[in-house]
């Protein structure tokens, strides 16, 4: 044996010694399949939160925001992985199966996607697949926009204007998700005669309203609200049901005579099919004790978001997915 | 034997694209609101048609390659013998049998030991007989396979299969 | 607000160690086949939720440059692009290390990714809400036919047989159909199974066809002594390149950086393309295309400076206007809007240091990189000491995890084999497979928009649309210059072979 290959033997025996001792401290009790009776001590090790959409959105910055929470509140470390693909199906489909019940393992998600995808024909199950955990946060709301320089002020107004001129009003939607359905119930319910045209997710409708390419679109406040103040763009409506405390001088549709026409996406955390109701309930009063308690947590959902914290206890919260599922399956049969 | 880089390609590709049209018809039309006039079908139907008329192309062309060599009596014609080819080419074989035999004990075996079972294995095929050393391939396949887990699992926490044994 | 920008970065040490730190992680992932510098930030993204702004942002364009280009390490050592931005950069850096020049092409794709990424950052200072303003001309119209027009270089990359070019660029389309379809989300080529339906990733693909690959042609040779082996004894001397050479390519590295902000500016196409195009467009101007891919630092210089320059072009609409061209910018995007920083056309009036923080922050990192690199060269190079019987099982596995770590799902492995097969099947069948990777990334493009212009062709016609006739015109002119030259050079061939 040479010394350069002892030397290398020996390096080798030296990372495999420390790697040992170490051990690994992250995430690595996800297979406890015998503490499905998880009783007063939970949680005693590492939970594990399963994101459906990716890093850097709203859904990932609210589920690691409340991740982050629950660690000081609950004393362990609380991991996020982004699972993604499929409007978030793919990682739904994937955690809901009972093989995944380890008391340990949840899923974060949000509403449109959840409802959406089952309306849609994406995936085959809903929130009653899960054993619901809670709501845990209120998108500051998707808006009606239309250019500043658009001759309409109101929704009537941009509805009129395409009742008179059919299919020439390009409204910009992505088909299939939340927007698309409050597109389809303008066109259904209130005889709107958009020239519906697919722009893409939230980013690409705004560039399309900007660049001229569509008339007309529903955006997510937090990424226009330069825009309004720049006067490129201005808004019409906000489709929640209320409005937030923080964005007051948007009317909602709901006020402008619209009742249907509401979309409230929300921040939903799951648990796969036979997880221990006790441990659903906690972790429950744990995300509602960061919501309500926790001013940090206040802070940073209203600096990012411009969320108000949000929180509802686990039978209110199948209740409002009960409610959003029944609106968007109203319209199933359009949108497959 | 140039032909045989046109003939054979070209056959599988003129089957695969068949089969690919087959399926474009089948798919699931949607004439909701805010469906477009080209709709889902049309762009496979584009593509599978032309890959259709360039596997012919590809099919034609080996034809005519092999009636030449016919005719120059550079044909020679091969027997195919498919043991004799897997055995010329066990290596390559071997590598696509371990991988996937790893990929599928992946999950219920776990990253950890599969990986380590795995390196040691594929080192192996890609080491010559005469200069095999099994001790030194075994620590270091361990050593890797340790090292791999503890970066990724621990340091970064990603999602790598832990497997019955729970690690 | 430009002083303040510059104290923001260069007065806490900590941004500069965050950089640093950014720089290195980052390279070692864009080096590594299978980790590309998007899982960097991603995996970095949570850490900087609790970091200051200037410290967060920093530390994730640090991660940003240095996963862009540690991407050529691999590329020209292994002939396993790092990240998807260094696919053409295998073309003349494999060939160039073959040749025992390893050093210079490491050299010149370092020194060149440092004046691509400068380039783009200059644009990105002086002319960002012009640039900007083009990005959002680009309709369904204009991508479309910019996607035509990028197909259409297929015929420049497919080499001699145009017929085999084709049916791979065609092959690569097919594969980017299966899943849901774009616009109405109809599944395609699904089998019923839900993995499917997410789709095969780019990242798997190149993994299978360039990973797995070299490792079958490894173990073809293994009972066959006479391999070629790589000189690995290779001494570096300075930087690895002369005065002269470095200056020969000054016209060509400017263009290259300047196709890569132009690809960078436009949404979701990124640095896989823009090394591409780059590349075809310097061997369609070259004196003497058929050198390329046969080893000279003109390709190098072409396929680096371009994926760099799109670095700069890419923050161009992710800062002025809030969108993000490709994953990893839309990471930043996420990162930058946690910080309280909303990017949009009121940057400059609201968060006017910060920009001018991450201005600074990226030529730091620049600077760092080049730095690193340079030093590290010397160590990069002993990678070819390793017995390739060790070192390519461990690619493998690694090529895995990045499978694996990209969306956590086993089923990305699956896609690694699947396209180890193909790749070997495309090997054997003599189909060239950048032609491939083209259509994998061009085919949904063009889909997409053609069939978004579809639905508003009813009210806003096409001849509204100078830039859609200007790319459509370019495109009959390429088309037209490159199957030209490609008959002359069978001519040339066939009459060398009759002599």
């Amino acid at each position: 044996m040479s010394i350069k290959k002892r030397v290398l033997s020996g390096f080798m025996a030296g990372v495999l010694g420390l790697a040992v001792l170490t051990g690994c401290s992250g995430s690595s009790s996800r297979n406890n399949a015998e503490v499905n009776q998880a009783g007063e001590d939970w949680p005693n090790s590492p939970i594990n939160i399963i994101c459906t959409h990716a890093a850097g959105g709203d859904t990932d910055y609210n589920a690691r925001l409340m991740a982050r929470m629950l660690e000081k509140e609950l004393g362990v470390s609380v991991v996020v992985n982004n699972v993604t693909g499929s409007n978030g199906a793919i990682a739904l489909g994937q955690y809901k199966d009972s093989k995944n019940a380890d008391n340990y393992t949840f899923i974060m998600t949000n509403t449109a996607a959840l409802t959406g995808n089952l309306a849609t024909g994406l995936s085959d199950f809903g929130y009653e697949d899960f054993q619901t955990v809670g709501i845990f946060g209120k998108q500051s709301g998707e808006n009606i926009v239309v250019p500043a320089d658009a001759p309409y002020n109101t929704v009537e107004e941009l509805i009129e204007a395409s009742k008179q001129n059919p299919g020439q009003i390009k409204f910009g939607i992505s088909t299939g998700g939340g927007v698309y359905i409050a597109a389809t119930i303008m066109s259904k319910e209130y005889g709107a005669e958009f020239n519906i045209v697919d722009a893409g997710d939230a980013s690409s409708r705004l560039t399309s309203i900007l660049g001229g390419h569509i008339d007309a679109s529903i955006v997510p406040y937090s990424g226009i609200k330069e825009y309004v103040e720049n006067g490129d763009v201005k808004v019409l409506s906000t489709l929640l049901e209320e409005k937030p405390d923080l964005i007051q001088d948007i009317p909602t549709a709901k006020e402008q005579g619209y009742d249907n026409l509401v979309l409230n996406t929300m921040y939903a955390c799951l648990a796969p099919e036979g997880t221990d109701e006790a441990v659903v309930q906690k972790l429950n009063e744990a995300m509602q004790n960061v919501a309500q308690n926790n001013t940090e947590y206040e802070e940073e959902v209203k600096k990012y978001n411009y969320q108000n914290p949000y929180v509802l206890s686990v039978d209110e919260s199948k209740e409002e997915l009960k409610t959003q599922t029944d609106l968007f399956m109203k319209y199933a049969d359009d949108l497959q | 034997m140039e032909y045989k880089k046109n003939l054979f390609p070209g056959i599988v590709l003129t089957i695969f694209s068949i089969i690919y049209l087959v399926l474009t018809s089948q798919i699931k039309k949607f004439s909701g609101l805010g469906s477009d006039p080209l709709g889902a079908r049309a762009i496979p139907y584009l593509w599978g048609i032309s890959l259709l008329v360039l596997s012919i192309i590809l099919v034609v062309r080996g034809i005519k390659q092999r009636t030449e060599a016919i005719k120059n009596n550079t044909y020679i014609k091969t027997q195919l013998n498919i043991a004799n080819t897997i055995k010329e080419n066990r290596e390559i074989v071997m590598t696509f049998v371990s991988l996937a035999i790893y990929i599928a004990l992946l999950e219920p075996v776990g990253f950890l030991i599969m990986t380590a079972i795995y390196l040691f294995v594929q080192t192996l095929i890609l080491t010559p007989k005469e200069k095999r050393n099994y001790i030194v391939t075994f620590i270091t396949s361990i050593v890797i396979a340790v090292a791999l887990d503890y970066v990724f699992v621990c340091l970064l926490n990603v999602l790598l299969p832990l497997g019955i044994f729970g690690f | 607000m430009v002083v303040e920008g510059l104290m923001n970065v260069f007065s806490d040490p900590l941004v500069i160690l965050f950089i640093a730190i950014g720089v290195i992680v980052g390279i070692i992932f864009g080096s590594i086949p299978g980790l590309t510098a998007t899982m960097a930030i991603v995996m970095f993204l949570p850490v900087t939720y609790t970091m200051t702004s200037t410290q967060g942002i920093s530390m994730l364009i640090a991660l940003y440059i240095g996963g862009i280009s540690g991407g050529l390490i691999s590329a020209i050592l292994l002939n396993i692009p790092g990240t998807p931005s260094s696919v053409a950069t295998c073309f003349d850096g494999r060939p160039l290390a073959e040749k025992g020049q390893a050093a210079k092409a490491l050299g010149v794709g370092v020194v060149f990714s440092f004046i691509g990424t400068v380039v783009g950052v200059l644009l990105l200072i002086v002319i960002s809400p012009l640039l900007a303003g083009l990005a959002i001309k680009f309709g369904p119209y204009e991508y479309c036919s910019l996607a035509i027009f990028s197909l259409s270089l297929v015929i420049t990359l497919s080499g001699k047989d145009l017929v085999k070019g084709l049916i791979g660029a065609i092959i690569g389309a097919l594969l980017a159909t299966v899943g849901l379809s774009p616009i109405d989300s109809r599944q395609r080529f699904t089998f019923g199974s839900a993995d499917l339906t997410a789709g095969f990733k780019l990242l798997v693909l190149l993994i299978g066809l360039f990973a797995v690959t070299e490792v079958i042609k490894y173990a073809g040779q293994v009972r066959k002594p006479e391999k070629i082996e790589i000189e690995s004894g290779v001494k570096m001397k300075g930087i690895g390149f002369t005065a002269k050479e470095f200056f020969s390519q000054i016209f060509n590295c400017i263009r290259s950086a300047l196709v890569g902000v132009g690809i960078g500016i436009l949404p979701g196409i990124g640095g896989g393309v823009s090394c591409m195009i780059s590349y075809t467009v310097a061997k369609n101007s070259s004196k003497h295309p058929e050198k390329f891919g046969t080893g000279i630092i003109d390709g190098v210089v072409a396929s680096e400076s371009a994926n760099n320059g799109t670095i700069g072009g890419a923050m161009i609409p992710l800062l002025s206007l809030g969108i993000p061209g490709d994953p990893a910018t839309a990471m930043l995007l996420g990162g930058l809007m946690v910080h309280n920083v909303s990017p949009g056309p009121l940057i400059f009036d609201k968060n006017g240091a910060v920009v001018y923080g991450i201005f600074f922050a990226m030529i730091l990192s620049a600077v760092m990189m080049m730095i690193f690199m340079l030093v590290g060269m010397r160590g990069f190079i002993k990678v070819l000491n390793i017995p390739k019987n060790l070192l390519l099982p461990a690619i493998v596995v690694l090529c895995c995890i990045g499978a694996i770590g990209d969306s956590n799902r086993i089923f990305d492995v699956w896609g690694v084999l699947i396209f180890g097969l193909l790749g070997f099947g495309l090997l054997k069948a003599g189909i060239p497979s950048s032609p491939m990777i083209l259509g994998f990334i061009l085919g949904p493009m063009f889909e997409e928009n053609l069939r978004k212009a579809s639905q508003l062709a009813s009210s806003d016609s096409a001849f509204r649309h100078p830039i859609f006739f200007l790319f459509m015109i370019v495109t009959v002119i390429v088309v037209f210059m490159s199957l030209r030259s490609n008959k002359k050079a069978a001519q040339a061939e066939n009459s060398i072979a009759s002599e």
